[in-house]
């Protein structure tokens, strides 16, 4: 790896590219494997649920010399500009990061991890994963070189301990202090030699694990000039004698290297458990995690007893809140891997959409919306009373109902009582003429008919002359 | 027994040694050379063959079978070393080889192993559907065989064996079952990955049956498995079917650490040393079940706003009446586990809580005390010092339990006592814990502590309002609960804030709507304060405007966060509108003091 010395950075501490140079080395050898639609119901996406992964990219690396002396063809091209990888022609996903091949380990440093780093300098844990398939779940300490190898079948006797104030730690694992960059990278070389003989003595078990590399970030410095209530839970202010405030800063920082089915394949576990990784489970060994992922794992109703990994556990602090999260999905630019490539890109593309957990619980809500939605027509009821001068507040401040409304209001019953009585005068009139008419026409009638032979005609052309007459 | 180099049992042998090599040795091949056995083992196989074809012994049809085990197991060789055509040419051919047989004893098993592994092999090549047809074939033709001889058939090592080492029809049976079950078990996955949900969660609990007829199975694992499938029909809330599955899990559990009933008997379940732990883990799943049946039976019976509806609390008592479990009677034939004596105890673990609805006070709180006493065996185990998220997740449930309850209960200051109950067990986790570590939780905490105060202070809102005249202490008790839920929301509130203390602009998608409900609630809260101080009223009625409008606001700027909280927007927006007029009002009324 030429990019290696070229991409030291300047920080004095450590080189956070020296982490993804030992990463890319574990990729190199074992690209990501299928997806999880494709396995058990123990998936990396039920096991991480908790992780929203705020960073995403995707690596490809390069060729292998066996690969090129095989002659496989290169299937998968990166949008130039975007952060999209096309496999094949129309399979295209999108990430927040996409490195091709040509990309070189310092571009990916300043890109992804450089921000990460700071963070953690700032208290602020962080987690890289690279994404692999989840199988075995045995802890091993791998700096301890004195494991009795044919105790390969007893339990480690390493247990993840919870503590409410001190967070999550390892009960039996050994922690080096370091004080420089060269002493850590000795630490992870140690640690990857570690589990490289692990694996190979220890057979099937521990080539499926995860490797996990923890940096315990503890800085003590003089405290800026915060005021009192910037201190935050995970700074510890102590006074010295000086007066000189200092604070301690912690943080973790995880490189998590996920087990990949690829190296399942290569070292050729057989037999019932390897199977296991296959899409149909051939051991009833697996029966649990199919039962397991029949429930709607989005749910919290329900408790699935295998749900909670020890991944999960041991790096709950740092997934999900503030701390950030970045997976780095590397996939193989050959054809002959395409499925699997393929699988890698669509899991992690779903890995992008995982949500924290639902926080508030909304069932009683619907009483007390009701309740607002009286207090809101009660509110717009006065509010009416007052455009209408129904209430005021007087000087004494005392809310009342004014007097100028109640004359009001007296003197519309007497306009309204006025009006009925007009109304029933009109009704009056209205009768009076009409039997003023009728008794008009019948003396007219009588008159001609004395005077004449009562023609009829001439009768009802006078009774309508009248009416008109009437009317007009 | 005229073959070369031995005769027949030399044949024999070599099948044997054969088999061994694929099923022990390889396991122990190193990483270098994954598959050397297989090696091996196939070129023993080739051999047979070679001296199979050369033999003149038995008849055409005995040859014939013979020569189809051979295939069968070239196939799975050529399957498990990653030679998949070649693996699913040798497997036809075995199919082909028995096809008219295939009903026979000496066929019958034979055949369907071959199509477990046709389907496992399809399977492999992701083609689903494919696989699904073998192994529907081997499950018909194991029923129609069954229907029409049932003795035990041949084993398919058996045809490579002399006539004295042959099985009895006790292992012949078993070997069979176990083929048998394994095809639905495959089918099970099939019909997982087809998303026929239902289906695969049949066939897993056939499999969970028949490991339990068969004795194939590890008391601990078969209990957590069972424990499983029934948080899988609590989703569906089938309840019948998650207390048989939670009652089973809990009496065969019982016998972990007795007898080794497993089919490979040399060796105990490993992982003993768990004991304690598994125990706690079924334990959870019947807290899950009691928390379920009741929330389930509160939706049923809860009206608009969420209170219980007498009306449908009697017209679903006279149904239950009126139904008598007819229906569940059949149900329960289909999923019932076991033989008698396991089915007996099982039966007798069932009588102890209830599977249908509880209807009123009487029936949930005995589905509560159950919960409750799981609730404190789940406790022993997962304390919290050293399981602090697991010990969270147990007190959570234990306070929703009471949060479901107190919906059954009528008389609201008994009600407002088990909301306090809730805050004693909340409160002094919370305080214990590290936000640095744990902020998930926290906040989850923080939401429901708040939630919680605001219930008890709308019950003493509900409770004064019943007075004649509200007291002091009342008044006093509405306010300090008030400003609890305030505090708790602010809290989480804060906990959103980033390094430097500042509110984020825009609410990340998975926080936005308990922000924007927090803000929302403190809003009212502030609203409902009460207080003869008219300044002080003022003051409040504007910190509630604040919020409302902060609301507002918000979706105003960001649109696509509507949806998320509609209503709550559509209420602060009438709030934003209608108090700064009663605000006017009561400063009219306060200036004209001075």
């Amino acid at each position: 790896m030429d990019s290696h010395k070229a991409a030291h950075t300047t920080d004095p501490w450590f080189s956070g590219l020296e982490m993804v140079n030992g990463l890319w080395e574990e990729l190199l050898g074992c690209k990501a494997g299928p997806g999880p639609e494709d396995s058990h119901g123990k998936t990396l996406l039920g096991d991480i649920e908790t992780a929203r992964f705020t960073l995403l990219s995707s690596l490809i690396r390069p060729q292998l010399a066996k690969e090129k002396i095989e002659g496989c063809h290169i299937c998968t091209s990166v949008t130039p500009g975007e952060p999209q990888v096309f496999l094949g022609k129309d399979k295209a996903f999108t990430f927040d990061y996409v490195f091709n091949i040509d990309s070189q380990q310092e571009e990916i440093y300043v890109q992804c991890i450089e921000k990460l780093i700071e963070g953690c300098f700032e208290g602020y844990n962080a987690t890289v994963f690279a994404y692999g398939q989840l199988y075995n779940e045995e802890i091993l300490d791998l700096f301890d070189t004195t494991r009795d190898i044919d105790a390969k079948n007893k339990k480690s006797n390493i247990k993840i301990h919870e503590d409410s104030a001190g967070g999550i730690y390892t009960v039996g694992v050994t922690t080096r202090t370091v004080t420089g960059e060269s002493e850590m990278m000795q630490c992870l070389k140690l640690g990857a030699l570690s589990r490289t003989t692990a694996s190979t003595q220890m057979n099937v078990q521990s080539s499926r694990s995860h490797a996990i590399f923890t940096i315990h970030l503890c800085q003590t410095r003089v405290c800026p000039a915060f005021n009192a209530d910037n201190a935050t839970d995970n700074r510890i202010i102590s006074e010295s004698s000086e007066m000189n405030e200092y604070e301690t800063l912690t943080a973790k920082f995880h490189f998590v290297d996920l087990a990949g089915s690829e190296r399942l394949k290569r070292t050729g576990a057989t037999g019932e458990r390897a199977k296991e990784g296959i899409s149909i489970n051939c051991g009833l060994l697996a029966l649990g995690n199919v039962i397991s992922a029949l429930g709607d794992k989005s749910k919290k109703a329900t408790h699935v007893p295998y749900r909670d990994s020890k991944l999960t556990r041991l790096l709950q602090d740092s997934l999900g809140g503030n701390s950030q999260t970045l997976m780095i999905a590397c996939v193989s630019p050959s054809d002959r891997d395409f499925m699997e490539t393929l699988n890698t890109l669509k899991y992690a593309n779903r890995a992008r959409n995982i949500k924290n957990k639902v926080m508030v619980n909304q069932d009683r809500a619907s009483q007390q919306i009701n309740a607002l939605r009286s207090e809101i027509a009660r509110l717009q009821m006065e509010l009416m009373e007052y455009k209408t001068g129904k209430r005021i507040i007087d000087e004494e401040g005392v809310e009342s109902i004014n007097d100028m409304f109640h004359e009001n209001a007296m003197l519309q019953t007497e306009n309204n009582n006025l009006r009925v009585r007009i109304k029933a005068m009109q009704e009056t009139i209205d009768a009076l003429r009409a039997r003023i008419t009728q008794l008009m026409s019948d003396q007219a009638n009588q008159v001609l008919a004395r005077t004449g032979e009562g023609n009829e005609e001439i009768s009802n052309m006078i009774h309508n002359y009248i009416k008109e007459i009437e009317d007009l | 027994m005229a073959a070369a180099g031995g005769g027949w049992p030399a044949v024999c042998e070599k099948f044997r040694a054969a088999r061994t090599l694929s099923a022990v040795e390889s396991l122990k091949d190193p990483e270098t050379e994954p598959y050397r056995s297989k090696y091996s083992a196939r070129a023993l196989l080739q051999e047979v063959k070679q001296l199979l074809s050369a033999a003149e012994e038995g008849g055409e049809a005995v040859v014939a079978v013979r020569r189809a085990v051979l295939e069968y197991e070239l196939g799975v060789n050529h399957t498990d070393t990653e030679e998949l055509s070649a693996g699913e040419e040798h497997l036809q051919r075995c199919t082909q080889l028995l096809e008219p047989h295939r009903l026979s004893p000496d066929c019958v098993s034979l055949y369907i192993q071959a199509q477990n592994n046709l389907g496992i092999l399809w399977s492999q090549r992701d083609e689903i559907e494919t696989a699904q047809t073998y192994l529907e074939t081997a499950e018909a033709l194991y029923n129609q065989y069954m229907k029409e001889d049932g003795n035990p058939p041949l084993d398919p090592s058996e045809h490579f064996m002399a006539e004295e080492e042959k099985l009895t029809d006790q292992e012949r049976s078993k070997r069979f079952e176990k083929a048998y079950t394994h095809t639905l078990y495959y089918l099970a996955q099939v019909y997982q990955h087809l998303d026929m949900i239902e289906k695969a969660a049949q066939y897993c609990h056939t499999t969970l049956k028949r490991q339990l007829e068969y004795c194939g199975y590890y008391p601990v694992e078969w209990a957590r498995n069972a424990a499983t499938l029934s948080q899988y029909y609590l989703s569906k809330e089938c309840f019948m079917e998650a207390r048989h599955c939670l009652a089973a899990a809990s009496v065969i559990f019982s016998q972990a650490g007795q007898v080794p009933s497993t089919e490979d008997a040399d060796e105990t379940e490993p992982d003993q040393q768990d004991l304690p732990e598994r125990k706690a883990e079924i334990a959870r799943c019947w807290i899950k079940y009691c928390l379920n049946l009741l929330q389930s039976a509160r939706k049923l019976l809860e009206d608009n706003i969420g209170e219980l509806d007498p009306d449908r609390q009697l017209e679903l008592k006279a149904q239950r009446k009126k139904e008598e479990d007819e229906k569940e009677k059949g149900r329960k034939k289909a999923v019932l586990f076991g033989t008698s004596d396991i089915c007996d105890s099982v039966l007798a673990m069932e009588e102890k809580v209830s599977s249908i609805y509880p209807l009123d006070f009487q029936e949930a709180r005995e589905v509560f005390l159950v919960g409750q006493n799981y609730v404190q065996e789940a406790k022993e185990f997962f304390q919290v010092d050293g399981y602090v998220t697991d010990h969270i997740e147990i007190v959570q449930d234990h306070s929703a339990l009471f949060k479901v309850l107190a919906f059954f209960e009528e008389d609201y200051e008994r009600r407002c006592k088990m909301h306090k109950r809730r805050i004693d067990m909340l409160e002094p986790i919370y305080a214990d814990l590290n936000p640095q570590y744990y902020l998930l939780i926290c906040r989850q905490l923080q939401c429901e502590l708040a939630d919680t105060y605001y219930e008890m202070m709308d019950l003493k809102v509900a409770i004064g309002n019943r007075l004649e005249k509200l007291d002091s202490h009342t008044v006093k008790k509405i306010n300090s609960l008030a400003q609890f839920a305030i505090k708790y929301y602010e809290l989480f509130l804060d906990s959103l804030r980033n390094p430097d203390k500042v509110f984020p602009e825009k609410l990340e998608e998975d926080v936005l709507r308990p922000a924007m409900v927090a803000k929302f609630h403190i809003a009212r809260l502030y609203g409902k304060l009460i207080t003869s101080d008219s300044k002080k009223q003022l003051e409040n009625m504007q910190t509630s405007l604040e919020y409302y409008t902060f609301l507002v606001d918000y979706c105003e700027k960001y649109p696509d966060a509507v949806p998320a909280i509609e209503t709550e927007l559509e209420l602060s927006k009438e709030m934003v509108n209608l108090l700064p007029a009663s605000m006017e009002r009561l400063r009219a009324k306060v200036s004209s003091f001075v």
